[in-house]
């Protein structure tokens, strides 16, 4: 049986909020690679 | 052992001299908040174009005050009464050698006031980061240097103390998870002050004309070794404040302590690397350096972060559902005890240091990417979401508790104190959004004026950024109006609130 | 508690599938954004430069005397104006508070940009493409660049460099 329904460790909400930040994270930083590839060639 | 009283909320047995240097350090720190507010707040209407309240001598100059008075003295004495709250008090012993709490205290205060004299004195428009060949009459090294020696004198206490609690065996087997974070946050702080040694003793005898310039770059390098890691010192002891919160405000257990350990112990060892992403779009480091250098070798330090971000948010839940709170996803967290400042101040915290802070610092901490983000105001942007929207937040909180706990009087006008997160935290994160908004249109940071007013040619910038520097400067209003509400409470305790007796 | 001593045996305390779940994830995403650094620099044409040397700040100010003297094209508000070739060395020098020369360039040309300071350190941000690189004396930061899109550009110093810090613009042209 898994822990998951084992009240000592019910934290669904948490991963839901923690995916949500996840989803975020990943938007941003690609968001800022896009721009990045809008500026000027330089190395 | 008359110097000891029994706790009668947590049933800790507090050390007299420990909680008298909690209380000093506290209130000095409040004292430092304050005056750095009212600088925050002539920035705010400075750098709002519309406004434009300081000219551009005072506006640079208060600028350096106002980073040293809240990232230098505000943080670091209230870290030093979160030390000693971490050790004596946690642990119920007594705290080691009292004196040195106090020469702790008074070296940390002279050299915060010789720093601030000769800010204001104008010998020291050089910012927070005094990157030479700017220099500073030489007294302002010096305030700088008795200030870090003072918090190394801070962090032996605190190591001194665990030692004696230890040795006296004033607890049972392994640390609480609060004092292992404060540890960690001690230890970072040793290496972190020896970085400070090596850059501000050089500059310190160069600035009086003894030796010659450090190389610029050096400097810069030696200098984040000093100023990020610093950062991460505020890290590791907010999150300790995180922990306790969760504790005092809904009775959260640490839902792993192993997991939140190690995660400690990562930042202990991947931090202290991590200065060098400052300075990536710098000469002197090659790209292979760079990238490796800010990876915090594999991102490590910025995964501890994400274990947090998970273990805090989690414990609280499990603590709620256990009240009942079991219906549905949310439930709980519509429940949670919202009117209590200190988990409003909790809750806001972990969102704004982490969805604003924490994922910026990594896009712009990242090699490529600086490009796009260095030294414009998206840096501060950034920072303002982690040391103030999460740090700085963080630590009002536990002020709600360490008032009834240490100063043993009732919380002054709840009916505020109950709002002062919401106009702070809220007023933050927007402040912050809004900055990191504005930088991405290439709005510099430390500017006072944006347009070009005294240059030869002129900058035109989108109607958008005029508009956004409006919600930096209206959001910063509320900002500084939260932390006013919040030093009003404080001080309003200490004066008038109604004495616990014990 | 987190402010009283742990279990026993919190060692050996197992970890929640939930909880086991986010660790995997936020770790192997800590993987992607370490690969992503040197994976850019193979397929990404904005990255960060190897290319520099140190040269003492009169050696700078030569290099970009002698630079402006074999390009100059004309002025603008007492700033000389200089057309370098394509895939050429260009300078440009960052001084208290102003940038010199403004430079023409081509789009889609290369240019070897050298950067950096005869005072104190200064900030080179291109507006309004946002792109930023640090002026350090007695440092070369030696960039290649290849604007992409014709236009006027200004430089503004993102850098505190004194009190007429905010005075320090300068300009670059595209076409």
């Amino acid at each position: 049986m898994a822990n998951d329904h084992n009240p000592d460790h019910e934290a669904h909400g948490t991963f839901v909020l923690i995916m949500i930040f996840f989803a975020t994270f990943l938007i941003y930083y690609l968001l800022n690679w896009k721009f990045l590839g809008e500026v000027w060639k330089t190395g | 052992m008359s110097k000891f009283r029994t706790c009668p909320t947590t049933g800790f047995k507090i050390h007299a001299p420990a909680e008298t240097l909690i209380q000093i350090n506290a209130v000095t720190a409040i004292v430092f908040l304050l005056v750095g507010g009212i600088l925050g707040l002539l920035m705010v209407l400075t750098r709002w174009q519309a406004v434009h309240i300081l000219d551009a001598e005072w506006f640079y100059r208060l600028l350096t005050l106002h980073g040293i008075a809240m990232l230098v003295a505000w943080i670091i004495f209230f870290e030093m009464a979160i030390l000693y709250f971490a050790s004596a008090v946690v642990l119920s012993s007594r705290l080691a050698a009292p004196w040195a709490g106090w020469l702790q205290y008074l070296l940390m205060l002279v050299g915060a006031a010789i720093v601030a004299v000769q800010v204001l004195l104008g010998n020291a428009d050089v910012m927070f980061t005094s990157y030479v060949p700017l220099k500073a009459s030489h007294w302002y090294y010096l305030g700088i240097i008795l200030f870090a020696v003072g918090a190394i004198v801070g962090c032996v206490v605190f190591f001194a103390t665990l030692v004696v609690a230890k040795h006296e065996k004033t607890y049972q087997g392994s640390i609480p998870l609060v004092t292992f974070g404060a540890m960690a946050a001690a230890i970072i702080a040793i290496g972190t002050l020896a970085h400070g040694a090596i850059t501000f003793i050089p500059t310190w005898l160069w600035a009086a004309g003894l030796i010659p310039m450090m190389d610029p770059e050096v400097y810069r390098l030696l200098f984040w070794g000093f100023g990020h890691s610093s950062q991460q010192i505020n890290v590791c002891a907010m999150v300790a404040v995180w922990y306790t919160l969760g504790t005092l405000t809904v009775g959260s257990k640490p839902v792993n302590e192993k997991v939140s350990r190690v995660a400690f112990g990562f930042y202990i060892l991947f931090i202290n690397i991590a200065s060098e992403h400052h300075l990536l779009v710098d000469p002197g480091l090659s790209a292979a350096h760079k990238s490796w250098n800010t990876g915090y070798f594999m991102h490590l330090a910025v995964l501890a972060s994400m274990i947090h971000a998970y273990s805090v948010p989690a414990a609280v839940e499990v603590a709620l559902r256990k009240k009942g709170y079991t219906k549905g996803t949310f439930e709980w967290l519509k429940k949670a005890p919202w009117g209590n400042p200190g988990f409003s101040s909790l809750a806001l915290s972990l969102v704004g240091f982490g969805f604003l802070g924490g994922i910026t610092g990594v896009v712009y901490g990242t090699e490529q990417l600086n490009i796009i983000a260095h030294n414009t105001l998206r840096i501060p942007g950034h920072f303002h979401a982690t040391v103030v929207a999460g740090t700085t937040l963080a630590f009002m909180g536990i002020t709600y508790y360490v008032l009834p706990l240490i100063f043993r009087r009732e919380v002054a006008f709840p009916g505020i104190a109950k709002l002062q997160p919401y106009f702070f935290g809220i007023g933050m994160m927007v402040f912050s959004t809004a900055m990191m908004f504005a930088g991405g249109f290439g709005v510099s940071r430390r500017q006072w004026d944006m347009t070009g007013v005294e240059a030869p040619f002129q900058v035109n910038f989108d109607a958008i950024v005029d508009l956004t520097m409006a919600v930096v400067g209206i959001s910063g209003v509320v900002a500084v109006l939260g932390g006013v509400m919040y030093v009003l409470v404080a001080v309003g305790t200490l004066l008038i609130g109604k004495k616990i007796n014990a | 508690m987190s402010v009283t001593p742990p279990d026993k045996h919190w060692w050996d305390t197992p970890i929640h599938t939930k909880e086991k779940i986010w660790l995997m994830t936020a770790f192997v995403w800590s993987i992607v954004l370490t690969v992503a650094m040197p994976a850019l620099h193979i397929v990404g044409e904005q990255n960060t430069s190897s290319q520099y040397s140190r040269i003492s700040n009169q050696d700078f100010d030569t290099l970009t005397d002698r630079f402006i003297e074999a390009n100059k094209i004309g002025e603008e508000k007492g700033v000389p104006i200089v057309e370098p070739k394509p895939g050429s060395d260009v300078y440009i020098r960052g001084k208290q508070f102003g940038w010199d020369p403004i430079l023409k360039l081509k789009a889609g040309q290369s240019y070897k940009l050298h950067l950096s300071s005869v005072d104190v350190n200064h900030g080179f941000s291109v507006f309004p493409i946002n792109m930023n690189f640090q002026a350090v004396p007695s440092w070369d930061n030696l960039l290649t660049v290849t604007p992409t899109k014709a236009g006027m550009y200004t430089i503004i110093c993102n850098e505190f460099c004194g009190i007429g810090h905010h005075a320090m613009i300068g300009k670059i042209y595209v076409e």
